[in-house]
């Protein structure tokens, strides 16, 4: 029996887990808010879930379309304790200021469709308690953020029944401070960003010198990291070893030419 | 011959007294198809919770070395199963304090961990002063000396608030208040300010030990002869991670993940240490003639006494011992299980430390012999064939989620995750079950 269930944590609310006596590896479910509030914004920075299946929207706006939030995602290697965090909520009153705090305005979180599958190597599911939450709707208190998503490594991968076999790009990384927002692409020297998403088919299948992936997270802080192609490093060194050949020629032809002997 | 015959009189008579005088109760026996426990000794004592008896002291002696005698170890039997396994620990060093968390015991055979004693001393190896915590898995001791190191171990009880296993001593140097003078000592390694972590434990000997950081490769080591590893992450961001390690074994196969959620701070370095990775498991045959043995092997700690299970109804346990190497075989008679499905896992146990069981592996008892295919790779979940199952495979499985599939992917649905058609948690599930980043 695991249990998901939501806390207050200053301008938060947060999405936990228990799940002391067995250890589970996959959580899903549809986090459905009341009327009368809505999602600010979710931030998936320490959570459990290393890989989302489905990410939660994050940015302010785009949260949760009807006042629900879907999510699922997986914890590669399995979960067993108590207080995992999934997710973190900036729930915002609809109404505003003092409004907010005269009215005492009481809202509901609550869980549907949860899923909690057992870390048994076949997906078991087992129950879950999901309480309903009870709650005032704090003001948004700005978040700080000037850290960049962690350094990562994208994988070049070919597979038979994706894309047709064609070349493509994996990437994945985490951001601990509000959790990362989006990713970008960018092929070869002169190539624009362009928004990417796990698995991207790459533009360049023949030949590319390299290709960048830039992770941004919510605060707008972006990690950029760079893969060259094997073609490009060798013709990158090839370059070098050429210009740094023809230099050292011109600097002993100089050398010699001004030389009274 | 008369004075022989008074001096053997006499001694019989000193053993019936002796022997009328033992507080011996009526013991039940235990009997099964397959075995039974006849007389077992049975005396009156406090440590049964049953009205019709009371188990005798021998439940104290739960593993190798336990016992302050030198000249012998109890070896396995009937009472020797009901063991924990032992936590691994982590400790960050804080303003005048110290946060704890371990991993959760399990208990087998019945045996449940009813909470927690944190031992804490201020010289390595103790004598540890034991605060009882509770059923909980982290605790922050505080009102702690500054610069001063201290050291802890984590005590598993039993119900009845017996210690069960103690872990591998951790130690953290708790930091000053700011602006309060005095520098703040960091302990251990190089006194860098730098976000830490330092991870060590018991693999095989010389094996590859592999760390995961949020399901992704940070690391690896190669452990020593005595198995044992030693692995620092540096420039981390505080916040929240699960780290996951690792080892393959001398034939390449690998255990299972053992996991560690833990919340790092800005500047600070936290260790985990006590990481017992489970046996590296394989067996000769998917499926066994009823009556032919089954081979178990894998590879552990150097001369450790292996604890194999074979999950069937009822469960049998055996036991048997490493090799110097650490690896171990042992063939299992599979005349008392019956047709049908079964299982093993294995765990293993050097000194007081026993580690988590294995993953299990499924095998048939039936009419033939079945030998187990190539081993090595990960038996499910690897969808590009590169004997590991990471991003590349997740992002696989992602493309084809909620759309309909084609020919060909549908076969590796089949072959590798849950074959019913299409992709959903329970494949992705399966992936974080066989993950090896």
């Amino acid at each position: 029996m695991a249990k998901l269930y939501f806390i207050e944590e200053g301008s938060l609310v947060k999405l936990l887990i228990d799940s002391p006596d067995q250890k589970i590896n996959s959580v899903a479910g549809e986090i459905e808010l009341a009327a009368g509030a809505k999602f600010e914004q979710v931030f998936d920075a320490n959570s459990l879930i290393s890989f989302w299946v489905d990410k939660p929207p994050l940015r302010q706006g785009s949260a949760g379309q009807n006042n629900k939030i879907i999510f699922s995602g997986i914890i590669p290697g399995g979960y067993q304790g108590t207080g995992g965090q999934i997710l973190a909520l900036q729930i915002n009153s609809v109404m505003q200021g003092s409004t907010l705090k005269t009215q005492n305005p009481r809202s509901n979180l609550k869980i549907s469709n949860p899923q909690v599958l057992l870390h048994d190597g076949l997906g078991t599911a087992i129950q879950v308690e999901t309480p309903v939450f009870s709650f005032i709707p704090s003001e948004i208190m700005e978040l700080n953020d000037n850290i960049l998503p962690e350094v990562f490594r994208p994988e070049i991968s070919t597979e038979a029944s994706v894309f047709a076999g064609q070349k493509f790009l994996v990437f994945q990384t985490q951001d601990k401070q509000t959790g990362i927002d989006h990713y970008e692409v960018k092929e070869g020297l002169w190539g624009e960003w362009l928004p990417a998403e796990s698995p991207y088919l790459l533009q360049q299948q023949k030949f590319f010198l390299k290709v960048a992936v830039r992770a941004v997270d919510l605060a707008g802080n972006a990690q950029v990291v760079t893969r060259f192609s094997p073609t490009g490093v060798y013709l990158s060194l090839a370059l070098g070893a050429i210009i740094v050949v023809s230099l050292c020629l011109w600097f002993f032809k100089r050398k010699k030419s001004i030389s009274p002997f | 011959m008369i004075k022989n015959l008074t001096r053997f009189l006499f001694l019989a008579l000193g053993l019936v007294i002796f022997a009328v005088s033992l507080p011996l109760v009526g013991a039940q026996e235990f009997s099964s198809t397959d075995f039974k426990i006849l007389d077992p000794v049975l005396a009156p004592s406090g440590f049964s919770s049953s009205t019709d008896f009371q188990l005798f002291s021998s439940l104290a002696e739960l593993a190798i070395g336990t016992s302050t005698a030198a000249s012998f170890n109890l070896g396995a039997g009937f009472l020797f199963f009901p063991q924990v396994d032992t936590p691994a620990v982590s400790a960050t060093a804080g303003v005048q304090e110290v946060a704890l968390s371990w991993t959760a015991s399990t208990g087998y055979l019945g045996w449940t961990v009813s909470g927690y004693d944190v031992g804490q001393a201020t010289v390595s190896g103790g004598p540890y002063t034991y605060t009882s915590l509770g059923n909980v898995t982290s605790s922050t001791r505080t009102g702690l000396t500054a610069s001063t190191a201290y050291y802890f171990v984590i005590r598993p009880l039993d119900t009845f608030g017996n210690a069960l296993a103690t872990s591998t001593e951790v130690t953290a140097t708790p930091t000053a208040p700011a602006g309060g003078g005095g520098g703040g000592g960091g302990g251990g390694s190089g006194g860098s300010s730098d976000t830490s972590v330092k991870l060590s434990g018991r693999a095989y000997p010389l094996s590859q030990v592999t760390v995961l950081k949020d399901g992704q490769i940070a690391i690896t080591t190669i452990a020593g002869p005595d198995a044992k590893f030693s692995v620092t992450l540096t420039n981390l961001n505080a916040g929240s991670y699960i780290f996951a390690v690792y080892g393959e074994d001398n034939s390449d196969r690998r255990s299972g993940l053992f996991t560690f959620p833990l919340t790092l701070t800005s500047g600070a370095s936290t260790e985990i240490g006590g990481i017992i990775l489970a046996p590296t498991i394989a067996i000769d045959k998917t499926e066994v003639r009823r009556g032919d043995d089954i081979a178990i092997f894998g590879q552990s700690q150097a001369t450790s006494t292996i604890t194999i299970a074979v999950n069937s109804e009822p469960e049998y346990f055996a036991t048997t011992t490493a090799d110097v190497d650490g690896v171990y075989l042992y063939n299992f008679d599979t005349a008392i299980l019956a047709l049908g499905d079964h299982s093993t896992k294995a765990k293993s146990r050097v000194g007081n430390e026993v580690s988590a069981f294995s993953p299990s592996l499924a095998f048939a008892v039936g009419v033939q012999n079945v030998p187990t295919p190539g081993a090595g790779c990960p038996a499910r979940a690897d969808l590009n064939d590169d004997c590991r199952v990471n991003l590349v495979d997740f992002s696989i499985a992602a493309y084809w989620y909620r759309r309909p599939f084609l020919a060909e992917f549908a076969v590796k649905e089949l072959a590798k995750l849950n074959g019913d058609g299409q992709i959903n948690l329970v494949d992705f599930s399966i992936m974080a079950y066989y993950w090896t980043g």
